[in-house]
């Protein structure tokens, strides 16, 4: 938490120098106290940290665009999940934090679709940085306001659990 | 099928490769995932261990993807069950996708790839009949074009 603590308080930029070099972690102090979504954000914090661990190896294009698309397909059943939680237990600002999830959604099919068409327009330090600084604020700030109502909440978890696997089965995908 | 319930076994010499991949799917629910950074080790290991899917990658030091899968369908699927196996590869050439069916591999999926591409393979690899056919094994033993 150390590190997180330095992020998020006195030296952001400091902090985003040295932070391509630095393993990032889910630390018990992430924790929404549901867990199914803190198994969610682990996914997230996983994937956006291997964007560090590939970034100058030779087959960087091939990890960082499967990270984007990962990050593409996860984060939209991660907010999908995250949302219809918020919807059943009645979040007040649910759709401010909505918005939060639409921008972020935005931004990283931006990325993806940067990166696609071709790997060196996205400066892949730049992109760890933003996506590793936007993950922990959202968590730190804008999940945690849900927790007094999530939080040890059986509704909550059936809630995240009803949407599973199949979110991400389509029909269209072509086989030998 | 339900991805909870699936054994994995990713065959790649890159370990940032399996890392992800095995991140991928523990994304979508798969919880028993073994990684193994070559071919021959990964042939050693199923005589013994039956995983449900193999991810294998295409290019690697020693026996390739291509080769390992001609060596399941030779050594392995004596049961008359064809051991699932797809094909991960950075080449999207069609030469390629043939050699690889032509070996007997089930599917195949180029990298950089979607989750939901990967997901889409697995659901639907599985979801076929696995049976081992006469018509397969002569096509199979047949030399490559």
């Amino acid at each position: 938490m150390e590190y997180l603590g330095v992020l998020m308080t006195t030296s952001i930029a400091a902090a985003e120098e040295n932070a391509y070099d630095r393993p990032i972690a889910w630390t018990p102090e992430l924790s929404v106290g549901v867990p199914e979504i803190d198994a969610d954000h682990k996914v997230l914090i996983e994937l956006i940290s291997q964007i560090n661990l590939a970034a100058d190896l030779p087959e960087a294009y091939t990890i960082v665009g499967t990270v984007l698309a990962a990050l593409s397909d996860y984060t939209e059943y991660h907010f999908i999940r995250e949302e219809r939680m918020q919807q059943v237990v009645g979040f007040p600002t649910a759709e401010a934090h909505h918005q939060c999830h639409q921008i972020l959604g935005q931004q990283v099919q931006h990325y993806l679709a940067l990166y696609t068409a071709n790997p060196d327009a996205v400066d892949t330090q730049d992109l760890f940085r933003f996506l590793q600084r936007w993950l922990f604020e959202h968590i730190l700030k804008e999940d945690m306001q849900y927790v007094p109502y999530c939080a040890n909440n059986p509704k909550a978890s059936e809630a995240v659990i009803a949407i599973g696997a199949e979110f991400f089965i389509d029909s269209d995908v072509g086989l030998f | 099928m339900k991805f909870e319930d699936l054994r994995i076994l990713v065959v790649d010499d890159n370990v940032n490769m399996r890392r992800l991949i095995n991140t991928i799917l523990y994304s979508v629910g798969v919880r028993e995932v073994v990684e193994v950074d070559n071919g021959a080790d990964a042939l050693a290991m199923i005589k013994d261990w039956k995983p449900d899917l193999l991810l294998v990658d295409y290019v690697m030091d020693g026996l390739d993807g291509v080769e390992f899968t001609r060596r399941v369908r030779s050594e392995i699927d004596s049961s008359g069950t064809r051991l699932p196996i797809i094909i991960v590869t950075g080449y999207s050439e069609l030469w390629r996708l043939n050699e690889a069916k032509k070996a007997g591999a089930n599917d195949f999926i180029v990298k950089p790839f979607t989750t939901k591409a990967l997901v889409n393979r697995i659901q639907r690899t599985m979801s076929r009949d696995l049976t081992l056919t006469e018509a397969d094994r002569q096509a199979e033993a047949s030399p490559a074009s």
